[in-house]
Parts: structure tokens; C-alpha cells; sequence
């Protein structure tokens, strides 16, 4: 008997916790389609005039073309500096290796104000102007490190013997690179792009600091916030949220099916 | 060609190099800026560097600032400790419960915690602002007679949302130490009679102490440093270090203070990040010390006592 509440205490419990974890992401689905624009109690859902305010809603739309080319323009660059860094962590040992990676995981470990703010000193001191560019700045800076952790473990896991027995047969790196490396590690390195992009399309706390005129989604989302709640803020949310969910679905899939196997 | 098949650090500079320049400049060179800015002064609406410790000396003798700090770092150890609370159990339950399917239960935690920043200040403004969700329950259920404008803006609607998303950065270290956790151990345990209490205290804890302390550092980390929820869900009370530091800027007050409070932000989040490797080095030495104990007493063969304190 004791046993028996003991279970139905853990389920509770459990069930307690997910509630906790889900119920602002719910509402947040949930009211996108309420009809009336006030949130209030009870819920109305039923209408998906919010979704088409969205789409009408010059700031929010120009917001997201700002993200979406921010987000593009960071994960090359972060993929073009992560990948080769991370094939080098791999394959050779050299001097100031840990530290070298150390301060490539700095900003994925330090809180993003402090991104924000160091970068911005830089910014002041020398003059330079705030814009889309400084924005791609902080955001590649971070995503090197999605990159780089990626890599590592996608080159923890498969045989490098492959390599070695492509060089054997007389192909030079390059070739090896293109041939044999590229393929086993295409389908990680895209995942890790989609990542980048889910990322880089909600970073907040460093944006706020080094963004210009052009203000990317999170910022029109955040000087809305400052004033009242839309349900126009909900609809784009719940439409983020959803791309996202795919991005990490396909990242999963492609990305960590090799640390899901582990 | 040859000449860098022939060279081996020609090879390593060429895949490195890009990264380390990007590096030197975007997150080495950035904090030499907020040192070298944090002992300059504002003159004028001017900087001038005059290699001063007057702005350190501004915040640690100013109670605005002295006050906020304490207010961070305290709400920082609140969340850090809800985060980890909430976690573990969670992360016990799928490893040790969840009999089929834990992949669906860990993919639709993560899910949950993908809720990004401002999604989740939004979700808790619906579920606890005066007209929200959890009033109109309470009203509706009779405990309350008339809703509550008392659940938001205030100290705990910014713990509540801090806690909620400093568990995604709590709950998968928590959740990667306690998969590798052999079951056959905790079943070992059980057979020789253990209760299910000393099995976890005894058995998982000691296998597990070091991600645990990653959570709880990372947990911690994101609340010092979080510098939204205090404006968008909290009081004026309720603003932490981070808030001053941002308000220096984002008003044009005083740079130099600000990058001060950076600076001291730094050194406070990386002597945090210290202490994970700390705990494991005291976890070996102990483990290294029970071993010994046990060698007298009952024999714990050594892969199974120190594989896993050492990971």
C-alpha cells in the first residue's frame, strides 16, 4: 500500500514538473488564436486573423528578413571558421590547443550580456557604427562554438581509418577532404547549420547591444513587450517556435544521431 | 603544395588561423576593451583613459550597486538550486522509470526548453498576469474570490522564469552523468538491501556530483547574467547587476561604470565556472579514499567505484 502511494506520489510529481515545463508554450500556441485581443480568461480560440496581422505588420515582417539574413550570413561564416578549427582540433596536436578551444567556448559559456557588452566597448572606442554588420559580428562569434562542439563529436565517432587508407592510395588532403571526410560529416554539418539558425533567430541579450537602425525579430518583439501583449506577438512566436522545433527535429535526425548511438 | 604536405604546422595554421583571427579579435580583444574601457573616465561626454580604479571603487562603495550585486548572486543561488531540484528528479524518472521509449520523454523536454527567451516571458505574463490562465483557475475553483494582480511583477514571477530557463541548461548535464549511471549497480544495491532513498544517496549521488554541479553553475550563470526577466516580469526592485550594467549603455550614462560592472561580472562568472572542476578532483580524492576503506571491508571492484566519479 505504501508503495503503491509512494507511485502515485512520483507520478504527481512528475506530472507537476512537465506542467511546469510545457504550460508557457501552450498558452502561447493557445492564445495566437484567441478572438478577442484581450487574453483573457477563459481562452476564446478560433481565429486565425492574428496569423494574417502578422504578415501585415511592416515591423515584424521587416524584423524577420533582418533575422533571416543575419541568421544566413552568421552560420556561413561560423561554418567557414568552425568547420576548418574544428578538423584541425582533431587531427593535430600544437601548442596552446586547450586554451585555443577554451576561448572558442567563451562565448557559449559566458552570459550574453557580457557578449554584448565587451563587443560594444570595442564598438565605442574605435567609432564604428552600429548595423545589421555588428549584429552578424555577435551572432558568428557564438554560433563557432555550436560548430566546433559538432564537430567534435561528430569526429569522435566515425573511423578515420578511411582517411588514412585514402591516403595510402595516393590521394592528397584535399581529395581525402572532398571525398571521404565531406561525405561522412555533410549531414552533421547541416544539422549544426539549422541549429545556428534557430539560435540566431531568438538571441535577445546580445542583439540588444550592438543593433543598429534595423532591428532584428526579437528586438520588435521586445520593444512590444515593453508596451502590452498582442496576439500578434503570440502568432509570430507560435510560427518561430514551430520552425525551430523543425530545425532541432532535423538537426536530431541528421546532427546527434551519432550522440543518440553513443 | 608540397611545401605544406611537407609541414605540419603549416597545415595546422591554415585549418586554425581564420577561427584564432576571428577569436583574437571578437572575443579576446572585446575583453581587453571593457578592462582598458572600465579604467578610463567620461569627461565631458568624452572618453579619457586614465588607467583609474575609481569606477571599481564607485561600484563597491555605492550600496546601488553593492545592492545589486547581492541581489544577483542571491537570486542566482535560489535559481540554481530550484533548477537543479527540478531536474533531478525529472532526469532520475526517465533514466530509471522510463522503461520504454526514454528518447520521446527526453526529446519532448527539450522541446519544452526550446521555448527561447521571449516566448517564455510571454507564456508566463498569459499564465500569471491578473487576467491570466492560473487566476482564472483559482477563481474559477473558488480559492480565489477575485483575481490577483500579485503573481507578476515581482521577485518571484522573475525567479519562476529564470528557474523555467535555466533548466534547459540544468536538466541535459544532469541527464547525460545519470544515463551513464550502470543500472546494475543500483540494482546491486537493492539486492543487497538497500532502500530506494540509500540507493540514490549512496549509489547515484556520488556517480553523478559533477554534472550536477555543471547544471547548477550553468543555472546560476544564466540568472546572474540575465538582464530581461527583472524588466519584463519583475519589479523595480527586482533589477540585478546585469540591469545597471545594460542601463549604463543603453541610456548613454557612464560607459566606464559599465564596463566596470562588466569586468566584475566576468570574474564572478568564471570563478563559478571553476567549480566543477574543483568537485571533481575532491570527488577522486574521496572516492580514492573510500576505495581504500572498502579494500579493509567489503571489495568494490574498481571500475565500477572509480570510472564513474572521475566522469
Amino acid at each position: 500500500m505504501r508503495a503503491r502511494l509512494s507511485s502515485v506520489g512520483v507520478w504527481v510529481g512528475i506530472a507537476a514538473i512537465m506542467i511546469f515545463l510545457f504550460a508557457p508554450a501552450i498558452v502561447v500556441a493557445l492564445y495566437s488564436f484567441n478572438k478577442s485581443s484581450l487574453m483573457g480568461w477563459p481562452p476564446d480560440p478560433g481565429t486565425l486573423s492574428w496569423y494574417g496581422k502578422v504578415f501585415a505588420n511592416t515591423a515584424m515582417m521587416e524584423g524577420l528578413k533582418n533575422s533571416a539574413f543575419v541568421a544566413v550570413v552568421s552560420v556561413v561564416i561560423a561554418i567557414a571558421l568552425g568547420l576548418p578549427a574544428g578538423l584541425g582540433i582533431d587531427r593535430y596536436d600544437f601548442w596552446g590547443k586547450t586554451t585555443f578551444q577554451r576561448i572558442l567556448m567563451l562565448p557559449f559559456v559566458l552570459p550574453g550580456v557580457i557578449g554584448g557588452l565587451t563587443l560594444l566597448t570595442v564598438i565605442l572606442d574605435f567609432q564604428f557604427e552600429l548595423s545589421l554588420k555588428t549584429v552578424i559580428v555577435a551572432h558568428a562569434t557564438m554560433l563557432i562554438a555550436v560548430v566546433v562542439i559538432q564537430m567534435a563529436v561528430v569526429m569522435a565517432r566515425w573511423d578515420h581509418s578511411l582517411e588514412e587508407a585514402a591516403g595510402d592510395l595516393g590521394a592528397n588532403e584535399i581529395r581525402t577532404f572532398i571525398h571521404v571526410t565531406w561525405p561522412n560529416i555533410k549531414a552533421a554539418i547541416f544539422g549544426a547549420a539549422l541549429l545556428g539558425v534557430a539560435v540566431s533567430l531568438e538571441e535577445t541579450a546580445r542583439t540588444t547591444f550592438v543593433v543598429g537602425e534595423k532591428d532584428t525579430l526579437p528586438i520588435v518583439v521586445l520593444s512590444g513587450l515593453r508596451r502590452t501583449l498582442t496576439p500578434e506577438i503570440n502568432a509570430i512566436g507560435t510560427l518561430v517556435l514551430v520552425f525551430s522545433l523543425v530545425a532541432i527535429g532535423f538537426w536530431s535526425k541528421f546532427g546527434a544521431a551519432d550522440l543518440a548511438r553513443s | 603544395m608540397t611545401l605544406i604536405r611537407k609541414h605540419r604546422w603549416l597545415q595546422v595554421l591554415i585549418l586554425i588561423a581564420p577561427a584564432a583571427i576571428w577569436g583574437a579579435f571578437f572575443i579576446v580583444f572585446p575583453v581587453f576593451e571593457a578592462v582598458k574601457m572600465s579604467l578610463s573616465q567620461m569627461q565631458y561626454y568624452h572618453l579619457v583613459s586614465n588607467w583609474t580604479l575609481e569606477n571599481f571603487h564607485t561600484i563597491f562603495s555605492n550600496s546601488l550597486y553593492t545592492d545589486a550585486i547581492e541581489r544577483s548572486v542571491t537570486r542566482g543561488l535560489i535559481v540554481a538550486v530550484l533548477a537543479v531540484s527540478l531536474s533531478l528528479p525529472l532526469a532520475h524518472f526517465i533514466s530509471f522509470r522510463v522503461k520504454r521509449r526514454q528518447f520521446v520523454w527526453f526529446g519532448a523536454v527539450v522541446v519544452a526548453l526550446w521555448l527561447g527567451y521571449l516566448l517564455c516571458i510571454v507564456g508566463w505574463r498569459l499564465l500569471l498576469g491578473r487576467d491570466g490562465v492560473i487566476n482564472g483557475i483559482l477563481t474559477g475553483i473558488g480559492v480565489l474570490k477575485h483575481p490577483t494582480g500579485g503573481l507578476v511583477f515581482n521577485e518571484v514571477a522573475v525567479i519562476i522564469v529564470q528557474t523555467h530557463l535555466a533548466m534547459s541548461f540544468s536538466f541535459i548535464p544532469i541527464f547525460v552523468v545519470m544515463q551513464r549511471v550502470p543500472h546494475r549497480l543500483m540494482h546491486a544495491a537493492a539486492d543487497l538491501g538497500a532502500s530506494r532513498w540509500r540507493q540514490i544517496i549512496e549509489v547515484e549521488m556520488p556517480l553523478i556530483g559533477v554534472g550536477v554541479t555543471i547544471g547548477a553553475v550553468f543555472a546560476f550563470v544564466l540568472s546572474f547574467g540575465d538582464y530581461l526577466a527583472p524588466t519584463l516580469v519583475g519589479d523595480p526592485g527586482s533589477l540585478g547587476i546585469a540591469n545597471l550594467a545594460a542601463g549604463e549603455f543603453e541610456h548613454g550614462l557612464d560607459w566606464p561604470v559599465g564596463a566596470a560592472i562588466g569586468v566584475v561580472m566576468i570574474v564572478v562568472v568564471l570563478l563559478a565556472l571553476m567549480l566543477p572542476p574543483l568537485v571533481a578532483v575532491i570527488y577522486k580524492q574521496m572516492s580514492r579514499l573510500r576505495m581504500g576503506r572498502n579494500v579493509q571491508g567489503v571489495a568494490v571492484p574498481a571500475t565500477l567505484s572509480g570510472d564513474g566519479a572521475a566522469g
